[in-house]
Parts: structure tokens; sequence; C-alpha cells
């Protein structure tokens, strides 16, 4: 494999360079091993959920051995950016070791807590939009980033709920990279989700993002639902709107690495393979 | 973290608290400490937001406890007047330890729940939760550390309803009525492993 080429404008304050451009990827699950292994689709790397293999060596083997040389890149949904104190140190340990293994160009977790003092919510759950708690969450993202040692992106997640608060939405995100200096992660399912479901114009807050601190991109298709709401379920194909949103970002600045997330409806290779293609056109497009 | 995020996961994970939102919103500024502005601030959440969120949590839950217990969660779903909404709204999902703890806590309040219950169906649940606790903890002891990584594990056992069953991914069963109980004996990668289980009833699980 030759030596991919480096693409962000964003210069992560730690490693010292701009993060190399991985292509198009897959994020792995049990049931697309398969397809990873059959090597005939268009997957330059993998993503990962970290907590899956973190201080887990015997794990990490077998997903390098999987990978077959390809990059890995561990994608947390445990962090809890959010949440009030010190990032736990032994899950940082864990963490750094797995980024280590892996040599992984970054990684990411999701702009958003899991949970408090009191509760354990296990799910992604939208930040008041306050400056206070930007700051908060910068300050802690800035000491993730910095324990890891490779750049760290953060995801805007999917909400029901839109959270109270001084800042809007691109306000708030902008407030958290800017100030923490790490990547973005922009999830464009999730940004129409929340722009069909909440009524705002996708594009908009786009144009209002550090479009330059975009990494890398999730796609995922998802469902309407009867009640009008759209459902970010990564069930389906990538629909129209995230494609759009899409080559309007890679029209705008180079995106390092664009991810597949599927969850359900795994056995339909044919479909995640078509939009695997379609993505990969859409990023040479835009070289 | 600012009081309203505290206050919000209560909302999420207390019905009884998006209930006294409108009627009596003070109790919830006192508990939290939140300004007036906050406190405003949380009452003009929009209630069938509020509501999708709580059942998006909800159902999150569900399916962790699902992924380990299904034929109980199916049993309990079945016959039992609510149990599961029961649990849900009188065991939230504590934190402490951090988040594979809180997981673990969670099974555990599961299993006392269950345990703890009666009336019809609740021994079918009972044993049944017996059970699949016996196949997590033969799983785990055969191949720590590896679960939720994406390896299948597959128990063989004396009955063909379990020949194809994972851990984490049971088959669905395809066992006859049985009226007493019957002593399953597993080995999983060499470990040895037993249950003990009156089936009243199975039903497959959806796909």
């Amino acid at each position: 494999m030759t030596a991919p080429a480096a693409v962000s404008r964003w210069r992560s304050p730690v490693g010292g360079a701009a993060v190399p451009r991985l292509g198009v990827g897959l994020g792995l699950r049990p049931e697309l091993e398969p397809l990873v292994l059959e090597g005939t689709g268009p997957i330059d790397w993998l993503e990962v959920v970290a907590e899956h293999y973190m201080g887990r060596p015997g794990a990490v083997e077998r997903l390098l051995g999987l990978a077959g040389g390809h990059p890995v890149v561990p994608h947390g949904i445990e962090l809890s950016i959010g949440t009030e104190g010190e990032p736990d140190a032994a899950y940082l340990d864990d963490l750094a070791g797995l980024v280590q293994m892996l040599n992984a160009p970054w990684f990411s977790d999701h702009l958003c807590f899991t949970r408090t003092t009191e509760f354990d919510l296990g799910a992604l759950t939208p930040l008041p939009l306050s400056e206070e708690v930007a700051r908060s969450v910068a300050r802690r993202a800035r000491a993730v980033q910095a324990a890891v040692g490779r750049p760290f992106l953060l995801e805007n997640i999917a909400y029901h709920l839109r959270m109270p608060g001084e800042l809007t939405e691109a306000e708030f995100i902008t407030a958290v990279v800017e100030e923490a200096d790490c990547g973005l992660l922009l999830d464009l399912a999730n940004l129409l989700q929340n722009s069909i479901n909440h009524g705002y114009d996708a594009y908009l807050l786009l144009d209002q993002l550090p479009l330059e601190r975009v990494v890398q991109v999730h796609l995922a298709g998802g469902v309407l639902g009867t009640d009008g709401r759209y459902h970010d379920t990564h069930s389906e194909v990538v629909p129209e709107g995230v494609w759009d949103l899409l080559a309007y970002l890679c029209d705008r600045v180079p995106v390092a690495g664009v991810l597949l997330e599927r969850d359900q409806n795994l056995h339909r290779s044919g479909e995640i393979l078509a939009d695997l293609g379609r993505a990969r056109a859409l990023v040479e497009d835009g070289r | 973290m600012s009081g309203v995020a505290e206050a919000l996961a209560r909302l999420l994970v207390d019905p009884e608290a998006r209930r006294r939102l409108s009627l009596q919103p003070q109790g919830l500024g006192a508990a939290y400490r939140l300004t007036d502005e906050e406190l405003k601030a949380m009452v003009d959440l929009d209630p069938e937001a509020l509501e999708l969120a709580a059942d998006t949590l909800r159902r999150k839950r569900l399916a962790r406890l699902s992924a380990v217990y299904p034929w109980t969660l199916k049993a309990l779903h079945l016959g039992s007047g609510g149990a599961l909404g029961k649990f849900m709204a009188g065991h939230p999902p504590a934190a402490g330890g951090g988040p594979a703890a809180a997981l673990e806590g969670e099974r555990e309040r599961f299993r006392r729940f269950v345990a703890g219950r009666s009336g019809p169906g609740a021994d079918l649940a009972a044993d049944l939760l017996r059970f699949e606790e016996c196949k997590r903890r033969l799983a785990m002891a055969a191949r720590p550390g590896v679960h939720g990584s994406g390896e299948r594990v597959v128990l063989r056992c004396r009955w063909d309803v379990l020949s194809t069953g994972a851990a984490l991914d049971l088959a669905p069963p395809r066992l006859e009525p049985s009226p007493g109980p019957v002593r399953l004996l597993m080995s999983l990668g060499g470990t040895p492993g037993a249950a003990t289980v009156r089936i009243h009833r199975l039903v497959p699980r959806e796909r």
C-alpha cells in the first residue's frame, strides 16, 4: 500500500500533521465480515465500535487480521464527553491502548452525554446549547485528545428533543471543536434527520459549521415514519438527501474519510456495495 | 454538567417526573437547582418530543436486556400485564462505576425484579431467566472479553432446540411444550454448565 496523501486543512495539535486521506470505509459489524473478507468491494478502511475492543488484545489481533492491512479507526459510544467531571482515566488508558494497537490515524466519539451523576442512559443524548456547557465539553475534549495522543473527532448526533440554550446548534458545535481544537465527524444522515424533524435548512447549518475541521463523514439510510418523522435506522440505502449533502460538502472541502454505517438489513450486500461505490465516485470527483 | 442536563436525564427515565413537569415544575427545579430561566426552558420542552426521546431510551434499554435475556423478555411481554413497563419505570438505569458496571447493574436489577415476581407466568419467566443467565456465564467464562466484538459463540447442548443457539443470538426455539422441569447440560469451549428449566410454552422469536 502506498502512503495516503494528507488532505485535511485542519492540523491536529497532536501528531503535528494533517490527517491522511483514507477514502471510503465501512462500519464493521459481525454480519459484514464476509463482505470485508471477500475483498472485492470498494472498502478502503474500517471503523469499529471502540468499546468492543478496548482492553481486549485478542479481539484486536483478530480484527487486524480481518482488516488485512487496511486502516482501522475506533469510534466510541460511551465516552460521554458531556458528563461533568474529569474523563475516566481507566477508560482513556484503554482507549489510548486501542488507538496505539490499531495505529489509527484518528479516533472519534459523539458530541452528547450518555450519563449523569444519577443515571447511565446508555443513549446519545443532546446537550444544552449553552456557552458554559460548550466550554466545559471543550476542556474535556482537549484533555481526551492529549491523553490519547491522536486527532480526536466529535460527531454531531441526531436528536428528537431540541435542547434549550442561548446558542444555535451550529454555534454550539463550532464553539466546542474550535475551543478544543479537535476535528469534526459530520454525520450527514443525522444532519438530514434533524433538518427534517425540526424543520430547518441543512445546507444553511452546514454553511455555519467550521468545515475546514471536517475530517470524516458518516453516511446512512433511515426510514420516514408514519408520524412524518425521519428515523436514522441505518437500515436502508443512503437517501438522495444525504448524497446531495455529501456532494455539497465535497465541493467545498476535502474529506479524509467517508464511512457507510449499516446496522440492519445487513444481508442486503448489493445495496451496501452500491452505496460504497457511489460514495467512492463522489469522493474521487471531489479530489 | 449543567443542572439542565441532569434534569433532562431524570425526565427521560422517569414517567412520573414528566407528568409532574407541567403540573408542579418547581419540584424539578429545586431538585436540580435550576434557575428560573432554566426551569422555564424545561417546561417549554416539546412534550411530544420528550415522550419520543423517552421511548427511544426505553427501547434501547429493552434491546440491551433482550440481547442477553430474549426468552425472558418474551415471557414477560406475553403474559404479565405490563411487567416490563413496571420494571422500566420502577428501576431507572442508575449510574456508577462506568458504562460496563452500569449495564451489569441494570441486568442485576432485572434479575432481582424477575425473581421477585409472583402470579401467572412468573415461574416461567424466572426459569427462563436462570437458564439464560447460565448460558451467559458459560459463554463469558469460555471466551472472556470476546463478547460484543463479533465473535459468535455456539453452544452444544443435548437438545436440538439449543444446538444452533448462540449466547447472544438465539435461534428461534423449536421445542415442544414440556410439563416438568428438565436439566439442560451444556458445554462450551470445554467448560461444562447446567441449568434446570421448566418449559411451559415457547414462542419463536420474531425476526
